[in-house]
């Protein structure tokens, strides 16, 4: 990764739990992104006493990607997640809401909806269905990051 | 014979050296989502550490580790700040720290188990690989249903070698140097009135091999910069006082280094205020020689002109001498609406009468205002003054109020003993004159008077004067029964 264009990534509290670390270790597998450390972030949420599930302001968004050193901060929000039973197999569902913020100026740069089901990769009867929520998270994750880099967001090394 | 050995021994070592990866990891026990917060799954963990000793990495002892937690005080897993990671490299000498979530765990309504890895270089505290997969029960169809996974322990083993195989294959113990490390900053009070002095505390954590400070400065708005002074081993404090103009000043953390680079921390902004809020009382009632009454609940609501956060708030209903009758406060955002039942603190019915509603509010710079009102409580009902005299032809009886609180409605019946109604009467307006015609001579009953009333604030009164006649003169006396004059003895 260039160190002059250091892409440092930051999920903030309220997604950290079972979708930002998926989200966090993709962001770092596919495009190569450095990804605060959760333990940063709880840091600096608890000094600037922010709550886990609150939404920190743009004068903290500024604060935090100062602290961390981060060009990008995303923060999201599970929307639906729920394993329903189908015939013999387990249909995860889950919705999320992302957005991408500057951590220099704290402004939203970026917001994204995405929601699949396990269903939806389906191939032919039961080949190709994800049955878990977590393995779910992670592909979406890839088609979220995928989607951004389509749409304009350059790789750290770009 | 000699040459003979250390042939074959070379190749041997040839080919062992690429597997077998002279590094230390300390792998710290794996975080289980799926038993809540504190969760912790010592079965993978203990897969985790044989496997990696299998592949020839050396784990750092689990007991070295959960000392060291106990003395850094970690309380939560999964995650590490950057300052315990740096630690254990200082401390265990690891080269790496391998983070493990759980987050899913489950055996209904089918087997399953996801997880989360991460392999996190101690030097620099970058993330250098990480891992994320969920397997389920219905995920592995071998045929013949032969050593197919039947519970969460079969899916562990297999989802972990599955996340295993990407386990780099070269890893440099050595990474960037990182920059000093800003652990902690505090910049307080946030909201100050001109004048009030501010203070900035930021705490640094000289890291092994990094570069060396030479000044740390506090730049405060756009030009002014203050030089922080040590305040103990890597703790630098600066107060100053604010400026007398209003508005929000930012402020940065300015580190140099010997080699003239200069790095820039955001600490945060605080706010001169020095204009107290503005607010008003609203309070819905009847108008009542000019305040406002009310006879059982009192709406009382705030009205902003000017909002803005409030650090606390108080309340106090006052009688004429001073006397708190009711109260409350609270710190934070105001109410949007208090209700006063016309009580006191114990209870009890307050005394009809005018009280001072005293609204007292501060903002986040400690600026105050007051907000007052002033409202008439009566919560008794209205005396009725009912007179009678005679006329040439009627009994005129005269009706009024005692209160001075207008009457909404009032009503009076004119009966006889037996219950035969004579008249009927009623109206908004007091004072009222009603004309009641004589009855025969003849006729020995009485009148009855029943007179309702109800005044504009509700107080409702409902009197019966059983015989009417007795209001125009008064009674005959009777015969006073004479005092003693003198004390006599009892017996």
């Amino acid at each position: 990764m260039n160190s002059q264009a250091r892409c440092l990534f930051c999920f903030l509290l309220a997604f950290l739990l079972l979708a930002g670390s998926a989200w966090g270790a993709e962001l770092n597998r596919i495009c190569g992104a450095e990804v605060a450390s959760e333990g940063d972030v709880r840091n600096i949420f608890r000094e600037l006493r922010i709550f886990p599930n609150q939404h920190p302001d743009i004068e903290q968004i500024k604060v935090i990607g100062s602290r961390l050193d981060a060009q990008i901060i995303i923060s999201g929000r599970i929307t639906e997640m729920e394993e329903k039973m189908g015939d013999n197999y387990v249909n995860p569902v889950m919705g999320v809401i992302l957005q991408v913020y500057d951590g220099n100026t704290g402004k939203s740069l970026w917001a994204t909806y995405h929601r699949k089901e396990g269903s939806d990769y389906r191939k032919i009867m039961h080949f190709g269905l994800v049955n878990t929520v977590t393995q779910l998270s992670r592909i979406m994750a890839d088609e979220i990051i995928d989607q951004w880099f389509a749409e304009g967001m350059k790789r750290c090394a770009e | 014979m000699k040459k003979f050995l250390i042939l074959p021994l070379l190749i041997l070592f040839l080919l062992l050296a690429p597997t077998a990866q002279a590094v230390t990891v300390a792998v710290f026990p794996v975080e289980d989502l799926s038993q809540g917060s504190n969760g912790v799954n010592f079965a993978l963990t203990d897969f985790l550490r044989q496997n990696l000793e299998e592949r020839g990495v050396e784990v750092i002892p689990a007991d070295r580790l959960i000392t060291f937690m106990a003395r850094n005080r970690i309380r939560w897993l999964g995650f590490l700040g950057t300052n315990h990671i740096l630690q254990v490299g200082e401390d265990l000498h690891a080269d790496y720290v391998l983070l493990g979530t759980v987050s899913q765990r489950q055996e209904l309504p089918m087997a399953a188990f996801g997880m989360v890895l991460t392999l996190v270089r101690t030097s620099d505290a970058r993330t250098v690989w990480t891992e994320v997969g969920g397997v389920s029960k219905a995920d592995i169809s071998n045929f013949l249903a032969i050593d197919e996974p039947e519970s969460i322990d079969d899916l562990l083993p297999v989802l972990a070698q599955q996340l295993l195989v990407s386990w780099p294959s070269v890893m440099e113990e050595t990474g960037q140097n990182p920059c000093l490390l800003v652990e902690t900053t505090k910049l307080a009070p946030l909201h100050v009135k001109p004048g009030d002095e501010v203070s900035c505390t930021v705490r640094l954590r000289p890291v092994a091999g990094g570069e060396s400070l030479s000044q740390v400065l506090l730049m405060v708005g756009d030009d002014n910069y203050l030089d922080m002074q040590p305040e103990s081993a890597n703790t630098y404090s600066v107060s100053w006082y604010a400026p007398e103009w209003d508005g929000f000043l930012p402020v940065s953390l300015i580190l140099r280094y010997d080699s003239g680079r200069t790095q820039v921390f955001f600490v945060g902004n605080y706010q001169v205020d020095n204009s107290a809020p503005t607010l008003m009382l609203k309070i819905t009632g009847k108008t009542v020689n000019n305040y406002t009454a009310f006879n059982d609940r009192l709406p009382i609501v705030p009205v902003w002109q000017n909002p803005e956060p409030l650090s606390r708030w108080s309340l106090f209903i006052q009688n004429a001498n001073g006397e708190v009758m009711a109260g409350t406060e609270g710190k934070g955002a105001l109410p949007q609406r208090f209700v006063w039942k016309g009580q006191r603190p114990d209870s009890h019915k307050a005394a009809d009468g005018i009280y001072d509603i005293v609204l007292t509010i501060w903002d986040r710079a400690d600026n105050q205002t007051v907000a007052t009102e002033k409202v008439l409580l009566k919560n008794n009902p209205p005396v009725p003054l009912i007179n009678a005299e005679v006329g040439d032809e009627h009994l005129i009886v005269t009706l009024n109020s005692e209160d001075d609180i207008p009457v909404d409605f009032w009503s009076a019946e004119v009966l006889y003993s037996n219950g035969e109604v004579l008249l009927q009467s009623q109206g908004s307006e007091l004072p009222v004159e009603i004309l009641i015609p004589f009855p025969p001579p003849s006729d020995p009953r009485k009148f009855e008077c029943i007179v309702a009333m109800k005044d504009v604030l509700g107080n409702k009164v409902q009197k019966k004067i059983p015989d009417l006649m007795q209001l125009v003169g008064p009674a005959e006396d009777e015969p006073e029964t004479p005092k003693q004059e003198e004390w006599i003895p009892e017996f």
